[in-house]
């Protein structure tokens, strides 16, 4: 993926806010990278709306509506990928 | 199997036999509430068409004196639904009782709350103003909900919902739901009555319902109807006009309010179909055509209706006990 040292920090800092805020109650999860939250069912709607929140006001990022998908926030990997993409640099 | 849209020949895969469901409703809720070791039921009614339709198949299962029609109005609603829920009790001949319960809601803080949260979106708000709530469009994001406040020069704001002033508003405005419930219970333990409650297979199967609030019932009689079919029943049962041909309202909130804008995203004769073909495996572009969208607006509801059931099993749930 060709991520930077800096993004691997980040992936890091995101696995423990999802696993501090969504897992507390799923030990039995272990919580890959490319697992998606909504197939495992440790995130419903607005568990999302909680990870959008924290993912403007922790990097500073303005998300749309429209970008609230899976694509970007359904994974350790989407959402990576989606600060990596939109944080201010 | 994939199935597809003629398969049922008539080309209306929801069509029904008016009168025979009728006649098994009625039969199957007359021995419900015999089997449940009650004597009667207790509808409360909203003056919309599936409480109209509840009402009616109660009447034709136990008679007009073993019914108690309860007209249950809020002030963000307006007493225009309770002059309905009178206009159906005399077209059905059944008793009927008004309780209001705005005061009960006030005593609660129904209002402190839902201002509360409303506050935390629009520092200015003031409870005259009215408002509610609104969800995205059905594109195959996830959802999330703004709130739209009119101003009292007529303007309206929508802003987005933070999680927080949601669950609050949410917590404080289903109080209206559970209030009516105890009321709906009060006169049930009174009268040795059943409950019935009113959710269509669109509440029902995609959990629009209040746990503990509209949701709780003896006997749901029409939670197996789609709401093109209980429409269809209101007329077969010659329900008024206004209450027969009335849009389902979501009972809330004090702007009008759809059940599509706040949770379905799709007028009903569409969400019908959506989770009619979606159970029946017809694929999206088979179906596209037939509801006005597209095959990938299609497989977004699909996977719309998927993700609800998920999400609201909690509220299906009966209470866990333990060993």
């Amino acid at each position: 993926m060709g991520e930077t040292e800096v993004g691997t920090g980040l992936r890091a800092k995101l696995r423990a806010y999802v696993e501090e805020a969504f897992l507390y109650l799923h030990p039995d999860v272990e919580l890959r990278d490319e697992d998606q939250f909504l197939e495992l069912g440790v995130i419903d709607s607005l568990g999302f709306v909680e990870l959008v929140e924290e993912v403007q006001s922790r990097y500073g990022i303005a998300v749309d509506a429209l970008e609230i998908t899976e694509e970007n926030f359904g994974s350790i990997d989407a959402l990576v990928a989606f600060v990596e993409r939109r944080r201010p640099s | 199997m994939v199935r597809n849209m003629g398969d049922r020949g008539s080309g209306d895969p929801l069509a029904l036999d008016a009168d025979a469901t009728i006649a098994r409703l009625a039969d199957c809720t007359r021995a419900a509430v015999r089997e449940l070791g009650r004597r009667g039921a207790v509808v409360a009614v909203s003056g919309g068409v599936d409480s109209g339709v509840v009402a009616a198949l109660a009447v034709r299962a136990l008679g007009p004196q073993r019914v108690l029609l309860l007209r249950l109005p809020e002030r963000d609603i307006g007493d225009a639904a309770s002059d309905l829920g009178l206009e159906l009790a005399q077209a059905l001949g059944a008793p009927t009782e008004e309780e209001p319960i705005t005061a009960a809601l006030e005593a609660l803080g129904c209002y402190r709350r839902r201002d509360a949260a409303i506050r935390s979106v629009f520092p200015d708000y003031e409870p005259s103003w009215r408002h509610k709530l609104v969800r995205s469009a059905p594109t195959g994001a996830l959802i999330t909900f703004s709130l739209v406040v009119e101003r009292p020069d007529g303007s309206t704001e929508r802003r987005a919902l933070p999680s927080a002033a949601y669950r609050a508003l949410i917590a404080a405005t289903n109080m209206k739901q559970r209030v009516r419930k105890l009321i709906e219970y009060t006169w049930a333990d009174q009268l040795g009555y059943a409950v019935l409650g009113t959710p269509n297979l669109l509440e029902y199967d995609q959990g629009f319902f209040v746990k503990g609030g509209d949701g709780l019932a003896d006997v749901k009689p029409i939670a197996r109807l789609y709401k093109t079919q209980v429409y269809t029943l209101a007329q077969a049962l010659g329900l008024p006009d206004e209450i027969a041909r009335r849009a389902p309202t979501t009972e809330t909130f004090s702007l009008p309010q759809t059940q599509e804008e706040f949770y379905f995203g799709h007028p009903y004769e569409r969400m019908d179909l959506l989770v009619w073909a979606r159970d029946a495996d017809v694929p999206a572009g088979e179906l596209a055509p037939r509801v006005g969208l597209t095959p990938d607006d299609v497989e977004a509801a699909y996977w719309e209706i998927g993700r609800r059931r998920v999400a609201t099993r909690y509220l299906h749930a009966a209470a866990v006990t333990l060993d």
